[in-house]
């Protein structure tokens, strides 16, 4: 099993511009389908997109060599993200601009909003890596879905005029749905005695579990019962849970794990022994 | 096989440690991460039991996940096969770190880079032997050269060793004698299918 540790600045980003871009997209969902302009969710967005883009330098070993990270581009997912992360931001805060100091254009928000969810798809990605064993299938997607479940809850639990609360709904049991996929295949992995002895591991199901409930469940019975902006607090709990589990679950198939697994089978069949 | 890599004959290897020392003193990291190291799979999971030891490093994939995911070409396969990483180019990013299926790449945190076993290049290149296998006692480690063929004998994965990511790594191993043993690493290896 490999444990990734010292990856705290990476959990802060990919929490940050989840976030961000959530509320961008989110946005500009609202704007397409109810003609719902929120302008400060669009400057939060900003404000949380670069701030996630400066913790992320954070993370790396050599800060200054940062911009060799596009050269990979169009082959490398790292590289992928980190070409759609400075656009998306553009994106963002040319939208935002424009809905705080000129005429909304939903044009503009529309393009946003799709640059802004290839990114998150885009962060995905970065982790779906053969031989990782928890971050396969549905949790390329979790960004995606988690993002926009709390754009929309943020926007709904700030608006003053009611907001789109169908449609808030909506984008949350589309979360709901994917994180639930993420739970079953995670459930499903055989977990060797040496890595359960993790604390990660260890408390996978509450982890997971708070991660639903914070994201999922409680923000619903919220909105429609006390809608007030502590649900989107709830939510970004429930984002930065949701990432911390991320790592904490990382579980790859390394030689030691291997060879973990292996004597716990010789273990566990005493007549497999060499005698 | 391919390119250049390793045969590790795991009926000769006592797992003393030589190739760990070895690799420490001629790439200069006697007090950094090793490069490489001697995992012990003990079949009784007693101190006296019967165990064998896999000494692994690099594997030299033919298809390098290090090499797929890095943002910043710090990774290149050489003609020979041969997988290095440029520290200058690194970013220290760590991506290697989790997608590398072995856990090869190490991240030094005084350098700020990522570092692993470049197969001793500089020797190869001169016509010698890598550090690692040149210190092995027991003959246990060899290095198979581009385009020379493992021992008819040599298979790519034994229990405990695997290909989880598809990378084909080019490390072979001469697995233990006897009808016992080999009938023990077929048993084993079908329960890990399972």
């Amino acid at each position: 099993m490999s444990r990734h540790t010292g990856h705290g600045p990476l959990v802060a980003f990919t929490s940050l511009a989840i976030a961000g871009a959530g509320l961008i997209v989110a946005s500009a969902c609202f704007e397409v389908v109810h003609h719902h302009i929120c302008p400060s969710a669009l400057v939060a967005g900003v404000l949380l997109q670069a701030t996630g883009l400066t913790v992320s330098l954070g993370h790396l070993g050599q800060k200054r060599r940062a911009a060799l990270a596009l050269r990979g581009a169009g082959r490398s997912a790292l590289s992928n993200e980190v070409l759609l992360a400075p656009l998306a931001l553009a994106c963002a805060a040319l939208t935002a601009g424009i809905g705080v100091w000129g005429r909304p254009m939903p044009a503009v928000t529309v393009i946003a909003g799709v640059v802004n969810a290839a990114f998150l798809v885009s962060i995905g990605l970065v982790y779906r890596v053969r031989g990782q064993q928890t971050w396969q299938g549905f949790s390329a997607f979790t960004p995606l879905a988690g993002g926009c479940a709390f754009g929309g809850i943020a926007i709904q639990a700030g608006s003053v005029t009611g907001g789109v609360l169908n449609m808030v709904m909506l984008l949350i049991v589309l979360d709901a749905a994917v994180f639930v996929q993420r739970w079953r295949e995670v459930a499903a992995i055989r977990i060797p005695a040496a890595s359960l002895a993790d604390s990660g591991m260890a408390y996978r199901d509450q982890l997971l579990g708070a991660r639903f409930v914070l994201l999922d469940v409680l923000p619903v019975f919220l909105l429609l019962a006390w809608p007030t902006p502590l649900v989107a607090a709830v939510a970004a709990a429930g984002l930065v849970v949701d990432r911390t589990g991320f790592c904490a679950l990382a579980l790859q198939r390394t030689t030691e794990h291997e060879l973990a697994e292996v004597e716990e089978i010789l273990a566990s069949a005493p007549n497999l022994h060499e005698s | 096989m391919s390119g250049a890599g390793f045969l590790l004959d795991l009926h000769r290897c006592v797992g003393c440690g030589a190739c760990v020392l070895a690799c420490r003193i001629e790439n200069g990291r006697v007090l950094a991460t090793a490069w490489r190291r001697v995992l012990p799979l003990n079949l009784r999971r007693q101190p006296a039991g019967p165990t064998y030891f896999l000494s692994v490093a690099c594997h030299h994939c033919d298809e390098p996940a290090c090499l797929r995911g890095c943002p910043s070409h710090a990774y290149e396969k050489r003609p020979d096969g041969v997988v290095v990483h440029h520290e200058e180019r690194c970013l220290g990013c760590r991506y290697c770190e989790m997608t590398c299926p072995f856990g090869t790449p190490r991240f030094d945190e005084d350098k700020g880079v990522v570092s692993k076993c470049h197969l001793c290049a500089r020797r190869l290149d001169a016509g010698l032997a890598p550090a690692c296998v040149v210190a092995c006692p027991t003959d246990a480690l060899r290095c198979v050269p581009a385009a020379a063929a493992p021992p008819a004998d040599a298979v790519r994965f034994v229990p405990g060793f695997i290909d989880p990511a598809g990378c084909r790594p080019a490390l072979h191993f001469v697995t233990p004698a006897g009808t016992r043993r080999v009938e023990l690493f077929r048993h084993l290896g079908e329960a890990l299918r399972r």
